[in-house]
């Protein structure tokens, strides 16, 4: 039986939802406190890197006929070279993974529960996300759907804003004040990561480049709302109050009132549990791909038990949110590092195969 | 089968670890306002007023539980004043903070703190600076009103809804505080009588109290603070063609043009267009002929001569509340604003007013 391939528009909402999270809430004083005034425009130059990143994804699959990368990998490289490279893999992605659900049980934690464990919280999100990628990844893409328009729907919202919006709170100047500039690059381009696990979805695509380009457009979604969210918190609270804001997007949720209810951000931070399980589900799901190259005979569902349980073991070391966040920014690092690497390495890789079959 | 029933254990159990942060209504002392206050060796005075929801409060015999304290900090306070009540106090409800005029001429930025940083205190919380003794307005109980937290608090909705006074949050508190380009201001109330009054704004520097803009004066205010969209003022003069005029359902735009001229002097020009239906007018003109122009123009002249004079006010005191800075700021480059005291120079700013008011309707009396 011909197997199901994932719809491109799916794909390009798996993107966006894949990339926004809970860095949504802190993005505008990250970019306020780490570039300085107006640092909100940085989100553009990022966009176009994160677009030549996407380009070189593409590269990949249009040089490799739409090859599974892994394919590509064990055409070229021996056993022993690819086992701690995919273990490393796994452990990346599974620990990314693990600290986006932890950052968001333990701002869940400070906003609702002060009292409750964090990992009773943590644990609860995990339960959900074996659930979800259990089902496989066309199921993941389908309900993911529902959990991208739960997250769109939120964007009328920004009209009870406007009245407090004033053009001249953003100030004329240009990155003055900034804390740190490379904490900020890591930190921003950080918040666009989550594309790079198209990689991984070659096999499960349809088989011509259409979908290549769902890529982008998903990337172009979450411009759009970054720029969008960040706008309107610039044009809210001004530079300076920006950058003591912990998070000013639940501070502006939290100064909405409708006439039937107040304080609605505890009720709209948790319609972002969907975008956390998407987001946390890709990336476990990516590490069980990788994983199970090594232990085939494996079933991919113990795999990803086996992630969840390692990496909830891992979670518990990091205690407080500034902690989390600062394993994040490295993992964020190390990240980066994959997200221009693999492909590269698989270009390479695929131009010395080229090479090999003209001589042959 | 086994295996659905088993996830069903685990999670009932890993349920139950919520229940630590249960809040259970009868409780819960739910804070509606606070008062701070000045006490001696820079300690403040911390006077809660907390609803009751319990049977007793249905029979009326107890209204609001209130509690004070002193204490070096306001959560200092609630930890003292804790100790007193059977119930778990929260603050989730406060609706206004109400801070004594010594301890707001002393500055209380320090005691803001908390506010911000516990996510429960909603930042929608009003900020009101009180003509004398905060804690005695909230001791009080003004007989021919509502319980006196409710009474402030619905008091202080109405104004802001009718844009009578302009609205002062700890949201626009902090985010004028913060901005280098305006002061931030709050309401004023006083005790007068048997009512509490809304007495005027009460304008800040940082976070000190510097001097008082008393209530005639604040519709001029809003107009040069922000747009109206339905706001209303009375204005009374000398002139025989306007006695008084009251106009409601107020529109207003605010345009403010910074100019530097080529000696390197800044000047601040504030364009005011306001549109207002006549509720009142006495005075010899006859609205529905050409003599309106002539009332509106009165209208106009007034409104620059008295802005002038408020703008003169705050220059004298050094406050920017108009935010005046902010477009002055807009004007400049990094580093000359960055060499510029701006109190210093909006206090020899010169500033010019220029208002273009119109009548839209003179309602169901006909002259």
């Amino acid at each position: 039986m011909e197997r199901e391939k994932l719809n491109r528009f799916h794909i390009a909402l798996m993107v966006f939802n894949t990339q926004s999270g809970a860095v949504l809430f802190t993005l505008p004083r990250l970019t306020a406190h780490d570039f300085g005034t107006n640092g909100w425009l940085m989100i553009l130059p990022m966009f176009v890197l994160v677009t030549l990143n996407i380009m070189l994804i593409s590269a990949v699959y249009r040089m490799g006929r739409g090859q599974s990368i892994f394919d590509i990998l064990s055409a070229s490289l021996p056993r022993f070279l690819l086992i701690p490279l995919y273990v490393l893999l796994w452990g990346l992605f599974s620990m990314i993974g693990c600290l986006v659900i932890k950052q968001y049980a333990l701002i869940y934690q400070m906003l609702i529960f002060p009292a409750t464990s964090d990992l009773i919280l943590k644990i609860f999100v995990d339960v959900l996300v074996v659930l979800y990628i259990t089902k496989g990844i066309y199921t993941m893409s389908k309900a993911n759907v529902i959990f991208s328009l739960l997250l769109l729907l939120q964007i009328p919202l920004i009209v009870l804003f406007v009245h407090e919006f004033d053009l001249s709170r953003f100030t004329p100047f240009w990155l003055k004040e900034g804390a740190d500039m490379y904490e900020g690059l890591n930190n921003l381009y950080g918040a666009f990561l989550g594309y790079e696990l198209c990689l991984f979805l070659f096999p499960y695509a349809e088989k011509n480049k259409k979908w290549l380009k769902y890529i982008h457009l998903g990337n172009g979604i979450t411009m759009f709302v970054y720029l969008l969210v960040s706008i309107m918190a610039y044009g809210f609270f001004g530079h300076h109050a920006l950058v003591h804001s912990s998070f000013p997007i639940l501070d502006m949720y939290a100064y909405l009132r409708f006439p039937f209810i107040e304080r609605i951000q505890n009720f709209l931070f948790s319609l972002f549990l969907f975008s956390i399980v998407q987001t946390a589900g890709m990336y476990y799901w990516a590490g069980q791909e990788a994983l199970a190259q090594v232990f085939p005979q494996i079933p991919w569902k113990v795999i990803v038990f086996v992630s969840m349980v390692a990496t909830i073991l891992v979670g518990m070391i990091p205690k407080t949110l500034i902690v989390v966040e600062s394993w994040s920014s490295y993992f964020t690092f190390v990240q980066i590092g994959v997200a221009f690497g693999l492909p590269l390495l698989l270009i390479v890789l695929l131009l010395m195969q080229r090479r090999l079959k003209k001589h042959a | 089968m086994l295996r659905r029933f088993l996830l069903a254990a685990v999670l009932i159990l890993v349920l139950t670890g919520c229940s630590r942060d249960q809040r259970i209504l009868e409780r819960v002392g739910y804070i509606e306002t606070a008062a701070f206050d000045a006490a001696p060796e820079n300690k403040i005075k911390a006077t809660v007023s907390i609803p009751l929801v319990s049977q007793y409060a249905r029979d009326g015999k107890t209204t609001d539980e209130l509690l004070s304290t002193i204490a070096s900090s306001p959560k200092q306070a609630r930890e003292a004043l804790s100790l007193r009540t059977s119930r778990i106090i929260a603050s989730g409800q406060i609706r206004t903070f109400l801070i004594g005029e010594e301890l707001a001429r002393r500055g209380f930025w320090s005691y803001l703190d908390t506010f911000l940083r516990d996510p429960s205190i909603s930042i929608r919380t009003s900020m009101v600076v009180v003509e004398g003794d905060a804690g005695k307005i909230i001791s009080q109980e003004y007989p021919r009103h509502t319980k006196t937290a409710n009474y402030i608090n619905k008091l202080l909705q109405k104004e802001y809804s009718i844009q009578s006074l302009p609205r002062t949050s700890l949201y626009e508190f902090t985010r004028d505080y913060f901005d280098d380009g305006e002061d931030p201001i709050a309401a004023l109330v006083l005790e007068k009588e048997k009512d509490i009054t809304i007495s005027g704004i009460a304008l800040m520097r940082d976070d000190r109290m510097i001097a008082k803009l008393p209530w005639e004066d604040v519709y001029l205010f809003m107009l040069l603070y922000s747009n109206l969209q339905e706001g209303e003022f009375t204005l009374t003069t000398e002139h025989p063609d306007l006695k008084a005029i009251s106009v409601k359902a107020v529109k207003s735009k605010r345009r403010i043009v910074i100019t530097k001229n080529t000696s390197g002097d800044y000047e601040a020009n504030i364009y005011l267009k306001i549109y207002g239906s006549v509720d009142e007018y006495i005075g010899n003109a006859k609205l529905s002929t050409s003599e309106r122009a002539k009332v509106e123009k009165l209208v106009s002249e007034h409104i620059v001569s008295e802005a002038l004079r408020v703008i003169k006010t705050m220059q004298r005191h050094r406050t920017d509340g108009i935010g005046l800075g902010k477009y002055v700021r807009n004007s400049m480059s990094y580093d000359e604003w960055k060499k510029t005291d701006w109190h210093e120079m909006f206090s020899q700013l010169p500033v010019k007013v220029h208002c273009s008011f119109y009548i839209k309707q003179f309602g169901s009396y006909f002259d």
